[in-house]
């Protein structure tokens, strides 16, 4: 982990999360599978997650989630469970870890901040906790993921200094 | 930069270069249907490909025009990794979902891109095997373990690294898919192991002139948008027997097939001492008067022009009209002070036409 930053009433914590794309039905077979690999039964609506000790698992189309492991696991264990998950032939299962970067967002004005660089509504009642979305910020593709008490935004690594660089303006300005 | 760009070309055709070439994009595309699905995007033939073996592919628009090209590695019947052009890889991935989506629907076929979650290095050249051999001391590369256009993955640095024998410089190459973080460090092992063999990191002007040296066309250079496989002289890559692909319908039309269209050919100046510029025109007639009072009739336009250190002149590539017609015949290409320098139209493969040391 890697403290990235602070501000008045926010934190922005780096990580390295690990990641793994998921395409499928989301059908009976899909849901037995991710349940029996990872503890967890996928949402049924759209940008909705759950999310345990270890993993968290949102819907982010009709046909795309994403699973990201709050734990660290091992490069093995990520391996063998994009495999596992492949196993089931209706099901592609793409290891994203690395390719992202990750920042956990918390502080009483985390919305403040943010809310300069999105256009995103990130007011509570529009942004309910267990709720994701896939929006703009700064003008660049992201995941916001709404947990009990922080966000946690994701977004391409090759990003990466450019937003640390936005969120450090949204801080500053 | 221009001599850097000979310096490496020279050095790759020598002894080995490496490409960082982890911009080209890659698709996964995974399913039941995924072979019906591939072999309706690209014009090639995938049903009697074997398993772990890979292929170059073409892309078309429902206008039979060349959209972009890739690798495809079929990993079994229902699993394959595509690569794309690094221009065009969200466009490929977004064309790949508006056809699942909307006119496959009950295909049951998925597509991720995963072009960011791996680095690619393309290592070519004379000793790019003994170098490979080096790195995974555990892999034969020998041609009959692992022979041209196959693929594998194997167990490296604690994670799996996918090895790709393919090359788009004309030397014996392999490409190396890793994640991004392992990246540097194979990158400085593959140093380690490669210093008494010459090994020169080479970027994509190197790449562009040592592919150009071979005739492998570079998409939305030597093409742009108005331009057929049979323009291309690949008709090799149709499915001669596939029931169906994009574009199919529009490779049939008599004004595509006509043999007055433009076609990509090779150019050498008659006087090596002279460079052909990119984008002049080619043109029949010996002498332009300057100023041009009347039309003159261009044959078409140069699309790559490079100075080969390996042939010690100019080779180029040309789209013309009847170009195939004109193959061993005598032209001129005008140049940006309004002269004109005469060249034989050759077929655009200026090195290893037999493909020996490709496959060595």
């Amino acid at each position: 982990m890697m403290k990235s930053f602070s501000a008045k009433g926010m934190l922005i914590e780096q990580h390295n999360l690990q990641q793994i794309l998921l395409r499928g039905k989301g059908d009976g077979s899909f849901a037995e599978t991710v349940n029996k690999e990872v503890s967890l039964l996928p949402p049924s609506d759209n940008l909705r997650m759950v999310n345990n000790d270890k993993f968290l698992f949102a819907k982010q189309s009709f046909d795309q989630w994403s699973l990201v492991c709050l734990e660290k696991q091992s490069d093995e264990d990520i391996l063998k469970l994009v495999s596992s998950m492949n196993a089931n032939e209706e099901i592609l299962a793409s290891d994203y870890s690395y390719g992202q970067v990750y920042f956990e967002i918390t502080g009483e004005n985390k919305n403040h901040y943010l809310s300069k660089l999105t256009h995103f509504d990130l007011r509570p009642k529009k942004f309910p906790v267990s709720t994701m979305a896939q929006t703009l910020i700064a003008r660049i593709d992201c995941s916001i993921y709404h947990l009990k008490d922080k966000y946690l935004v994701t977004c391409n690594s090759s990003f990466e200094d450019y937003f640390k660089d936005r969120l450090q303006d949204a801080i500053d300005l | 930069m221009e001599q850097a760009v000979q310096r490496e070309s020279r050095q790759v055709r020598e002894s080995a270069g490496i490409l960082d070439g982890s911009t080209l994009g890659k698709i996964e595309i995974k399913g039941k249907d995924a072979l019906a699905f591939v072999n309706l995007i690209y014009t090639n033939g995938f049903t009697k490909m074997k398993p772990m073996t890979a292929r170059y592919a073409l892309m078309l628009g429902e206008d039979g025009m060349v959209k972009d090209d890739g690798i495809v590695c079929k990993i079994n019947d229902q699993h394959f990794i595509t690569t794309t052009t690094t221009g065009g890889a969200a466009n490929v991935l977004a064309h790949m979902e508006e056809y699942a989506q909307t006119e496959w629907p009950d295909m049951n076929v998925y597509m991720n891109s995963i072009t960011e979650q791996f680095s690619t290095f393309n290592i070519s050249g004379p000793k790019a095997r003994t170098i490979m051999s080096r790195v995974f001391n555990n892999v034969d590369f020998s041609n009959e373990k692992f022979p041209f256009m196959t693929f594998n993955n194997f167990n490296y640095l604690n994670t799996k690294v996918r090895i790709l024998r393919a090359s788009f410089t004309g030397e014996p190459g392999y490409e190396i898919y890793v994640s991004p973080k392992h990246a540097l460090t194979l990158w400085e092992r593959i140093f380690y192991y490669s210093k008494d063999l010459d090994l020169v990191p080479y970027g994509t002007e190197t790449m562009h002139l040592l592919r150009a040296e071979k005739g492998y066309i570079l998409v939305g250079q030597d093409t742009d948008g108005t331009v057929t496989p049979i323009d291309l002289n690949l008709n090799w890559m149709i499915g001669k027997k596939k029931k169906d692909f994009i574009g199919k319908r529009s490779l049939t039309r008599s004004d595509i097939i006509s043999s007055d269209r433009k076609q990509l050919v090779g150019l050498v100046p008659l006087n090596k001492a002279y460079g052909i510029e990119e984008g002049q025109h080619v043109i029949e007639e010996k002498n332009l008067n300057t100023p041009i009072k009347r039309p003159v009739k261009m044959l078409g336009h140069v699309t790559s022009s490079y100075f080969s250190p390996t042939l010690n002149h100019s080779v180029a590539m040309a789209l013309i009209k009847g170009g195939n017609r004109k193959i061993g015949s005598q032209l001129y290409v005008s140049t940006s002070d309004l002269n004109v320098i005469p060249v034989e139209v050759v077929k655009p493969n200026f090195i290893d036409p037999k493909n020996e040391r490709l496959t060595s």
